[in-house]
Order: structure tokens, then sequence, then C-alpha cells
């Protein structure tokens, strides 16, 4: 909280949020309204998109699952882009409640889809195949909405596509964390039946867990969990990929009552890192989010599985 | 152990797939029964159902016609736990449980037993290292499942299935990656298991002279026929077995 264009020693920090000294002068608002939403945001944001990602990953007994491979940040992204680029002009604090619920009803709608359809259909495998045609259906979509747009949409739109964590209010926070703890909620009561899918579906079922059930819950806390995030601070990439596979590295465990607190906190730690990079002490500009755990991300995700020989084998 | 006591039979089963309209029956007509205590061998040609009719038997697929019947109750009727209470299974499956140890697979059988959170009582933990000693994989109980030999994974899938702890256990071609030895090993281990918790066995294998000498009843899937189920030795004598397996006359 302390690093950023302006440098707050963490003792100011503690006596701005714990004491009134410092009330309405400018370093309690950048504190207050910038630097503390901002960090939380990371905090949950992370989590949140590490166990989305661990879920898809054991679902789909896919190491490159995660929650983007269902479509659900593409059909985030059809929301906002039918709303930036068709040009109404809306300003200010509607601007990003607006955007944050039609991403949340693009990704709701994807989601819909593919639980559709997940319903007609036996094996995961499909249905992750199902999610990356969504996706490219959906970002097809948006190529011919920008191809029909004015640039300064186009702009708007980039700049959400970008990422960002520090774009939330006091307000929308409200919105955001209760549906991001409500979909780990959910997440967790799965533990056990994670455990049991690492064996395939077959033998899970033949354990007694009702899979279209246990599907349906995944599902459903992985679009919560990555939909918020995606409507709010935009796509973020890479970390819902990664995260799982370091939390299995280090904690050398499949079991998801220990995989599932590592990966919110391996998730918030790692969104946080690369945001305090995106907004590097001494620079005066941001840097976008998206782009730095793509930077970090990919580099990472080609070490685990040249480390790893054999991907296949250490997902869960 | 008394071998009186029916505990699973089949009325007028038909096993096969559905796709739109069409149906493939694979088998039909299926009457059989199993007693408690009995290990049984399914023996038959590729493709002729074998793992279809153990996955039916299972409720992991639907029948076309007729009932499977368990302890007197239909297997469509039990809720999802209670039948793997019962009904344990050794599949064909690949496992790919990076990370997870032996012992932790063998903990997955108590899966139907535990909470919603998993957490094993001091019941759970003995039945699993009881699991762990009768199937002799003391020695690796802590290695990864991946460091482990096809064998000792396929004894693994035996003692996580008995920890499951139910009254029947469908194996799906247990030997079938295995060499010669690992095969007579897993045999004679599933032929003991039987004899000491009294437990049922179903097993489908290719195995025909193990099958022969070990099993207390043989069921006889050939294609297009129904089922034929008898003891090893009237089989033989009806010259059933010599009718299907050609090979053996000439082996000998």
């Amino acid at each position: 909280m302390s690093l950023g264009s302006v440098y707050i020693s963490p003792n100011e920090i503690f006596q701005v949020l714990f004491s009134d000294t410092f009330n309405e002068s400018a370093i309690y608002n950048i504190i207050i309204h910038y630097r503390f939403p901002k960090t939380i945001t990371s905090v949950f944001a992370g989590a949140a998109l590490g166990f989305a990602g661990l879920q898809m990953q054991t679902l789909f007994r896919n190491p490159l699952a995660g929650p983007f491979v269902l479509g659900i940040s593409s059909g985030a992204s059809l929301g906002v882009a039918l709303l930036v680029l068709s040009g109404i002009g809306i300003t200010g604090i509607l601007a990003s409640w607006s955007m944050a619920i039609a991403s949340i009803v693009g990704s709701s709608i994807v989601l819909l889809l593919v639980l559709l359809v997940s319903i007609n259909i036996r094996d995961s495998m499909s249905l992750l195949l199902i999610g990356l045609m969504f996706g490219a259906f959906t970002s097809a979509i948006v190529s011919v909405l920008q191809y029909f747009s004015s640039a300064n949409d186009i702009q708007n739109f980039l700049f959400w596509t970008f990422g960002s964590t520090g774009n939330l209010n006091w307000q929308e926070m409200k919105v955001f964390i209760p549906v991001v703890v409500g979909g780990m909620a959910i997440g967790y009561t799965q533990a056990k039946p994670l455990n049991a899918l690492l064996l395939g579906e077959n033998y899970a079922q033949s354990m007694g867990l009702t899979i279209k059930k246990v599907r349906i819950a995944l599902v459903l806390s992985t679009s919560l969990l990555a939909g918020v995030v995606t409507a709010f601070c935009g796509p973020i990439a890479f970390l819902g990929l990664a995260v799982p596979h370091i939390a299995r590295i280090i904690f050398k465990s499949a079991n998801h009552h220990v995989l599932i607190p590592a990966t919110l906190l391996l998730g918030a730690i790692l969104l946080l890192i690369c945001d305090i990079i995106a907004q590097m002490p001494g620079l005066d500009l941001i840097l976008p989010i998206n782009a730095i755990t793509s930077l970090f991300g990919a580099p990472v995700v080609i070490w685990l599985i040249v480390k790893s020989k054999n991907m296949s084998r250490n997902f869960g | 152990m008394v071998k009186t006591d029916n505990i699973f039979h089949t009325e007028k089963l038909a096993i096969g797939y559905k796709k739109g309209r069409a149906t493939n029956i694979l088998m039909d007509n299926i009457n059989l029964s199993v007693k408690r205590g009995q290990m049984i061998c399914l023996l038959g040609a590729n493709g002729v159902g074998k793992s279809t009719l153990i996955r039916t038997l299972a409720r992991l697929q639907p029948t076309l016609e007729g009932n499977v019947i368990l302890l007197g109750k239909n297997i469509l009727d039990y809720k999802h736990k209670e039948l793997a209470q019962n009904i344990s299974l050794v599949l064909t499956d690949p496992i790919q449980g990076g990370n997870l140890n032996v012992l932790e697979l063998v903990q997955m059988g108590r899966y139907p037993h535990t909470s919603w959170s998993g957490q094993l009582s001091s019941i759970d933990d003995e039945k699993v290292n009881i699991a762990i000693q009768q199937c002799e994989i003391d020695y690796i109980r802590n290695s990864n499942i991946f460091e482990i030999s096809d064998g000792q994974l396929q004894k693994a899938l035996i003692a996580r299935a008995l920890a499951q702890d139910g009254d029947l256990m469908l194996l799906d071609e247990p030997t079938v990656h295995l060499d010669a030895n690992n095969r007579f090993t897993i045999m004679e281990l599933l032929k003991k298991l039987v004899e000491e918790t009294g437990k049922s066995v179903i097993i489908s294998t290719h195995q025909v002279e193990m099958a022969l000498e070990l099993a207390d009843e043989l069921w006889l899937a050939s294609c297009g026929d129904p089922i034929v189920s008898g003891k090893p030795k009237e089989l033989i004598e009806k010259k059933l077995i010599a009718k299907m397996f050609p090979y053996l006359s000439k082996l000998s």
C-alpha cells in the first residue's frame, strides 16, 4: 500500500487506518479512496481467480483448464463490448456500474448456455471444448463490433481489457466482495467431491457422488468468481491457470482441503505482487495489470511444464 | 461363510447403448445371480460387452430393459451414496491424480461413509489400514501413485475398493496391463480377499486358465447368445469352455 506514485510510509498508513490524525488530508484521501480498496480488490480477485482455476482443472481433469476456457470471460467481454462499443455515452458512476452489470449478464448468459449443454453431455472434455467454442464465438462478435465502432469507443473498451484492480470504489466493493465470498463458499462445500473427481468421473460416481449436482455447483461457483472479477477488474489472464499449479508444487498435495486455502493465499499474493509491479514506485504511470500477469504468468507456466516434463501428472 | 445367500441378481437385463432412436443391444435376457462370498469370473471376447455389463451393474450407465436387484432392492431405487456403500469398483480408467499417494487413494474408498467435510473417523482409518494390510501394500503406503508399478497400482485400487466396504466388488479387467507374475498375484489376492472378507467379487478377465482354477462360478459371454453361468467343472464337462476358447486344447 505504501508504494505508488507517491510514497507513503507504513507508519502513516496505520495512522490513517486506525486513528483520526490525518482526516481529510491528501494522504488520507489517497489511502482510503485508492490504495486501500485497490489492495483489498487485488487480494479478493487473486484468491477468486486462483480458486476458480483449481476447480476447473480438477473438474475437467485438464491442466490447461481455467475460468477463461469455459467462455466466462469471453461472455463478460461481449457484454462490455456491446455496452461500450454501442457508443452509448454513459459517464461517471453509472458508467462503471453499467459496465459491471453488462459483464455479469454476459458471463451469466454464456454460463447458462454451458450449463444447458452440460446437462446433455456426459464427459467434461466435450464441455471444455464447447467452452472454447463459445469463447471463439463471442470474441468474433467482439471483433465485428469493433469494426463498426468509433475510435473513441474502441479505446474505452481496450482500457477495460487491460484490466485494473484500481477502479473500484467503496460502493462497488459492496457488490464485489459478497459475490466473491459467496462463490468461494459454494466452491468450498465441494472440496470432498473435488477430491473424488481426481480419479475421474466414473470412479467418483462409483463412490456415491452425484456428478450433475457437483458439476453445476462447480460451474456456478467458478462463474460467480470469474464473472465478478472480470466485470470489475477486466479479464486478468493466467492467474487462474498458474496459481493451482504453483500451489500443487509448493504444497505437494492433491487434497483439496489443502489446495483450496493454498490457492486462495497464493492467488492473493501473486495478484498483489503483480499489482505492485504494475504501479512501479517512482513511475508516474500505472501499467495494465493484464500485461503484467501475462508477462510473468506465461514464463511461469512454461517453466512448470518443462520442469514437470509431463504436465498431466502434476494436475489434480 | 454360507454360500447360499443370494445378494445380487439381474432380471431379464438388456444392456447396450441408445443413440437417438436407435438402440444397440449388446446382450439381452441376462439372468444371473451372485451369492455372498462368491468369486465370479466373467469371460468373453473383446467387444462382447463385458465392460458394458460391469458398468451397467454398477449403475454407471442405464439399463435398456430389465432390472438389477441388490439386497432385494432395485439399484435404481438406491441413493448414490447408499449404492456406493454396497458396490465398489475397479475400472480400467486411467488414473491421473497427480500428487496422490497410495494411502490417500485408499482413503478415498471411505468417501461414501464420511460427511461433507470428508473427515475420516477412527473406524474409517481402521478400515483403510485393514484394506492396506490385506492387499499387502503397506510398504508403499506413502509412495506417490506415479512412482509405483502397474501391479502395485492395481493392488492399491483394489485396496481402495475394499475400503469402500460394500458386499459386492466389481472389477473390470484388473489384470489387463500386467505381466504374467502380477496377473497371477492379483488373481490370487482377489481369491484370498473373497475367502477372508466374505465379499462377493465379479471380475471380467481374459485369464481363462486362472478363472477356471479360482472362480466359484463362471459367466461366459459370447456374441448373440445369452450369458451362460455355471461352475467351472460343469462348463468344462458341457464342452462350453472348449467351444469358446478353442486355443486351450491346442496348447495342452
